[in-house]
């Protein structure tokens, strides 16, 4: 075994993994599922400190998590090769896999957020108001504060889970970014969170002024967070690598639509804003979080559509594992003198057939 | 204690036996009869339907069209058909030899049956699971066909069915082992190119090949998946090589997508405790400022 000073070869040029075979309901399910977690953790923060000026976002909150959290798993389930069989992920808890521990984290948040609504739904008046009726009882005896802080933990979780569960692969464009990709969907997800809170205010003319300054303050600091992981990100990953998010479709999506547009521009221009002293109006509020929210859609299916491109490009693959931690094989001299002495294969010795045969 | 396989590449004749073996003992169906147009592989590819896989790689130092890149079946056959014209010093009928300057290489590829296996660390429904031979098996009647195994696997093995919706690969056999039979690879293998039998007594064996190998002049002959220092661990299913890993399109160094997942996790919970304290005091303070 000689090591090449040039790059090693490749088998015809043909990919050394498999591509990841999900569909568009995945990145789609990724966006989705960060903007009803995003919305829950600012919710129950809301819920929780946010005081009286907040019970629109709360309502907001409430009402936009359980929605999304009824449209994710139908995405999910319909993305399975056997939807039918979609309850065996119920089957088992394994923490090695981010897929068993988002599964577990997407059901505790559908519960959270269908009793969360429900209440939500009885307070605004939604709801048969029979003061006899089980349900009403019930959801009256709901200890909606407790309830708000797991509905917001859990909705941190569905938004950092699915980075990690992109870092658990072989896919050298998501393994590369190591640390970073749990983090980044985190604060992708927050952002958007923020952001539909905020257009879902303006479409519907409800909160306060003060309310919406508070969920801007909450998005630009995620989306700052973003940036700077999504920097950090591009500085790591090497560019044999990141070559699908430099060049081709993927590459311009990326830089201008995810990082240019959707991180960058709602920061310059808040920044701006603040600097000249003029306060932000609802419309331009309303502007900026589309454009986040568009951003972070951009994000996530640049990241998966490059990263099956980055999956059939053998170089890449080459690049990651080359530099994978661990010692070097034994060399062939020394694996030529670990030899013995064994009696000559017959592999009726080795596996025994049925008797008879 | 673990059954698994020990493929000598060095006496592999690419016959692809094993293939059809494979194929007719599991039922798996045919995959068209494509030309892939670069070599006598036309299998192109371990997939959900094809569980053993005999690349060839063509050597030539004319063209060297398999030592450097491959870029194509062209600058291969014209590598052939100029050394077979030049003679290149070998008498006719030897022009491509098998182990000497001009070589052709053939391995039986197969799954690695991983002692840290990503795929089963991967599935989140339990239907990969290690049985009582230690190899690595798909439960097809567990399976949900979610493909998250499938960019789990540092060897781009596991595939999904499209037909059937579920993951497919190599089983080892269970069904045969279970009756005491050798897998029908193994079985159907004309050169005992594919051995089966325990790991530790194949890695034995595999250690006196290397070392007659080394005798006889093949110097570069070593294992791949024996002694690996890697976080997939030590292959049930090894190979000897005579060549680095990647012109066998291996890795030469893999790795486990899920040894990451642990810092991975904390990382993202850390970044979860500040956002959310963030969120708090955000808050807070404009609950003080109104």
């Amino acid at each position: 075994m000689t090591q090449p000073k040039k790059a090693p070869p490749t088998y015809y040029g043909r990919p050394m993994i498999k591509r990841p075979t999900w569909s568009w309901f995945i990145p789609l399910y990724f966006f989705l599922g960060g903007i009803a977690g995003g919305a829950a953790a600012i919710g129950a923060a809301a819920d929780l400190v946010g005081g009286r000026r907040h019970r629109a976002t709360v309502r907001r909150a409430r009402y936009l998590s359980v929605v999304l959290a009824a449209i994710c798993p139908p995405l999910l389930v319909v993305d399975l090769g056997r939807p039918a069989r979609f309850h065996h992920m119920l089957r088992v808890f394994k923490l090695s896999s981010p897929l068993s521990v988002g599964t577990w984290i997407l059901s505790g948040f559908g519960l959270a957020s269908g009793a969360l609504a429900a209440r939500q739904a009885l307070d605004d008046g939604l709801l048969p108001r029979q003061e006899n009726l089980l349900p009403a009882r019930l959801l009256r005896r709901v200890p909606t504060a407790p309830l708000s802080a797991l509905h917001g933990l859990l909705g941190l979780g569905l938004g950092g889970y699915t980075g990690v569960l992109l870092t658990a692969t072989a896919v050298p464009l998501w393994a590369a970014a190591g640390l970073l990709l749990g983090p980044l969907f985190l604060c992708t997800a927050l952002a958007s969170g923020g952001a539909a809170l905020t257009l879902l205010g303006a479409l519907s003319r409800s909160g306060s002024a003060q309310a919406r300054r508070e969920i801007a303050a909450v998005e630009s600091t995620a989306a700052v967070a973003q940036l700077g992981l999504a920097l950090a990100r591009e500085m790591l990953v090497s560019p044999e690598i990141a070559r699908p998010l430099r060049r081709g479709v993927w590459g311009p999506v990326w830089r201008l639509g995810a990082v240019g547009g959707g991180m960058s521009t709602p920061l310059a221009l808040r920044l701006a804003m603040r600097l000249s002293g003029r306060r932000i109006g609802p419309a331009l509020d309303a502007t900026l979080a589309a454009l986040t929210l568009a951003g972070a859609l951009t994000e996530r299916f640049a990241l998966i559509e490059a990263g099956k491109l980055s999956a059939d490009d053998p170089r890449a693959y080459q690049a990651l594992t080359r530099g994978a931690p661990g010692e070097a094989r034994p060399t062939p001299q020394q694996q030529a003198a670990r030899a013995g002495s064994v009696p000559a294969y017959q592999p009726h010795l080795v596996a025994p057939e049925v008797t008879g045969s | 204690m673990a059954n698994g396989f020990f493929t000598d590449t060095t006496l592999c004749i690419g016959c692809k036996a094993c293939e059809v073996a494979c194929k007719q003992w599991n039922q798996l169906p045919a995959d068209g009869y494509d030309f892939s147009r670069m070599s006598y592989d036309n299998t192109v590819a371990l997939t959900a339907t094809t569980w053993r896989h005999v690349s060839f790689i063509e050597q030539l130092s004319g063209g060297a069209a398999g030592r450097t890149s491959g870029t194509g079946h062209e600058a291969g056959a014209s590598a052939i058909s100029e050394t077979i014209l030049q003679g290149d010093g070998a008498a006719p009928g030897q022009a491509v030899g098998f182990l000497g300057e001009n070589r052709w290489l053939m391995m039986s590829d197969v799954c690695k049956h991983c002692t840290h296996a990503g795929c089963l660390d991967a599935c989140p429904t339990g239907a990969i699971i290690r049985n009582e031979f230690g190899d690595v098996y798909v439960q097809p009647d567990v399976c949900n066909g979610c493909g998250y195994c499938v960019p789990a696997c540092p060897f781009g093995v596991i595939d999904l069915n499209h037909a059937d919706g579920r993951a497919w690969k190599c089983t080892l056999c269970y069904d045969r082992q279970k009756d005491g039979f050798t897998p029908a690879c193994a079985k159907a293998c004309p050169t005992q190119s594919i051995l089966f039998g325990d790991v530790d007594e194949l890695r034995e064996r595999a250690h006196v090949r290397v070392g007659a190998l080394h005798e006889r002049g093949v110097t570069d002959a070593y294992l791949y998946g024996v002694d690996e220092h890697t976080s997939v661990g030590d292959l049930n299913a090894f190979f000897l090589l005579v060549d680095q890993p990647e012109t066998y399109n291996l890795p030469e160094r893999p790795h486990l997508p899920q040894a990451q997942v642990i810092p991975a996790y904390v990382a993202t919970v850390v970044t979860a405790l500040a956002l959310g304290t963030a969120t708090l005091m955000a808050f807070v303070m404009g609950g003080r400022r109104s």
